[in-house]
């Protein structure tokens, strides 16, 4: 009987990360909700790893600044007046399209408008990278959560000794010494 | 009649008590198996693993009750001293102090009491080759010295000094693969002692989590290799490293059922975990909690994330010199390492 319960617990360990992301099939959830419902040290698990996963999702994400918007129209606004043409940014886009749209034939100028305004958008593209960036903010990836929560335990664990440890039991278990328990 | 049963009887006995045979390395290994497990002791152990040029001791207090108890309490090193480890027959846990949690798992020791008989039978089938060393004295005991070889490459020879009477292992040394050796000494040990059953319980502390025991397995680093070549063309690993940290162990994990290769670097308590995986993962870099740092990215095929407690730039340039899996054929014990990267 031990055995089975035991079982039990390292299929649901390794399948908690799927089992929270919501990635199981239905049988497979119900197997695991069943053994978690029976099993305390388990449930400790789940909630280690809910713990985890919710200091991962407090972490900071990589976000864009509230006037980002603004200061790219005033880049782009800047770049187009340079260039002899209607500031503006968005707006200034979209009248050139439509005047381009509009033409059947298109005087030289009015063809060289979409042109324009593409190079405008790549020079204020690249005057904006070329300024010095400060220190991104930690960005975390919320597919992979799960994972990285997984390997910081691991890392904690091979810290704590695990691998040192795991020589010195298995040198005290007689049957191990042959191996064989190593070839599983 | 009476005395021809009572000269059988002792002649039984006789046999039974018979010290294990010298000159004959599978029957003394046999016998240490029958007899080992119903043996009660206590001692001091040394352990040494050495690794990649580096050595990590390991002192610790060992109390076996036969048939199915065992107690290991570390002394040494700082980072274990304190820690137990209890088996009491139906789980093996340890406690891990500085994490607050205790890793529980089955026992190994029912484990093995489950697989004697097959083991002795495989034993006498001859499918583990067994060579008798020789007869030698440990502590003041006799004991046979005898060699193990691996049935399968890439595993570590193991040579035993058992003691004659009881059958236990007072001193195993491992060799291999590569330059691993692993040594575990007795420095002291008695016989039959008195252990209550408080020994063997662990109970949970306020606050402290109990979890299953940890996912991997140690795998040798050429095994690890190995792995990686027939899954993903090779295995990343870093061209640039800061001083000091050696590669000192390998394992063998999964991930949502797919595999995930790590390979541990140490630096004196300096830990850097290399993760690599075929997992779906984003490039990012995040600080966890204080001194433990995380930077993931792509490297070809795979996926590789490394974990430690260098300051994410460094861990940023660490995981910018790893090679593609393809351009790495070989894996290096000790990369090479960079002053800048420090």
């Amino acid at each position: 009987m031990w055995k089975r319960i035991d079982r039990a617990c390292g299929r649901t360990a390794r399948l908690l990360g799927e089992y929270l992301d919501g990635t199981l099939r239905r049988p497979q959830r119900r197997v695991i909700e069943a053994h978690l419902d029976r099993c305390a040290a388990c449930r400790r698990e789940l909630e280690a790893h809910r713990r985890t996963l919710a200091l991962l999702a407090d972490l900071p994400r990589r976000e864009l600044s509230g006037d980002f918007d603004a200061a790219l129209s005033t880049r782009l606004a800047g770049v187009q007046g340079r260039s002899g043409e209607t500031a503006g940014s968005r707006v200034w886009f979209s009248t050139a399209a439509d005047r381009y749209l509009r033409a059947p034939w298109p005087s030289p100028p009015r063809r060289l408008a979409p042109a324009g305004a593409l190079a405008a958008a790549a020079l204020a593209l690249v005057a904006w990278r070329m300024q010095p960036v400060p220190p991104s903010p930690p960005i975390h990836p919320p597919a992979s959560s799960a994972y990285v929560a997984t390997l910081v335990r691991e890392h904690q664990m091979l810290a704590a000794g695990s691998d040192l440890n795991a020589t010195v039991v298995s040198h005290n278990v007689g049957g191990d010494l042959l191996g064989d328990a190593e070839e599983e | 009649m009476i005395r021809a049963r009572l000269v059988a009887s002792a002649a039984l006995c006789l046999l039974a008590t018979a010290p294990l045979s010298a000159q004959d390395g599978r029957e003394a290994l046999i016998r240490s198996l029958e007899r080992e497990p119903a043996v009660s002791f206590e001692g001091i152990q040394r352990t040494e693993v050495t690794s990649g040029g580096k050595t990590r001791r390991a002192a610790q207090i060992v109390k076996r009750r036969a048939p199915d108890k065992l107690r290991i309490e570390y002394l040494e090193p700082a980072r274990l001293k304190g820690e137990l480890v209890i088996d009491d027959g139906q789980h093996l846990r340890r406690s891990i102090s500085s994490l607050k949690v205790i890793e529980e798992g089955p026992s190994r020791l029912q484990r093995a009491q489950q697989r004697q008989s097959s083991r002795i039978r495989a034993l006498r089938a001859g499918k583990t080759p067994v060579s008798f060393v020789r007869d030698d004295t440990l502590l003041g005991r006799r004991v046979t010295v005898v060699s193990i070889l691996p049935a399968r490459p890439n595993r570590p020879v193991r040579t035993l000094w058992l003691d004659q009477l009881t059958g236990v292992a007072l001193r195993v040394e491992e060799k291999g693969p590569g330059d691993r050796t692993s040594v575990t000494t007795f420095e002291r040990i008695s016989f039959n002692p008195v252990l209550g059953d408080a020994e063997f319980q662990l109970p949970v502390p306020a606050g402290v989590t109990v979890v299953p025991e940890q996912l991997g397995r140690p795998i040798s680093p050429q095994r690890a290799e190995a792995i990686a070549r027939r899954l993903w063309g090779g295995l990343p690993t870093p061209t640039l490293l800061p001083p000091g940290y050696v590669l000192t162990s390998a394992h063998q994990l999964s991930f949502h059922q797919r595999p995930v290769i790590a390979l541990r670097y140490t630096r004196g308590r300096d830990d850097l975990s290399l993760f690599v995986s075929t997992a779906a993962g984003e490039p990012f870099s995040a600080p966890m909690r204080p001194r433990l740092n995380v930077v993931q990215r792509p490297v070809g095929g795979v996926l590789v994330t490394l974990v430690g407690s260098l300051p994410p730039p460094q861990l940023e340039r660490i995981a910018a010199s790893l090679q593609h899996p393809a351009e790495s054929t070989r894996l290096q014990s000790s990369p090479a390492t960079h002053s800048h990267a420090r």
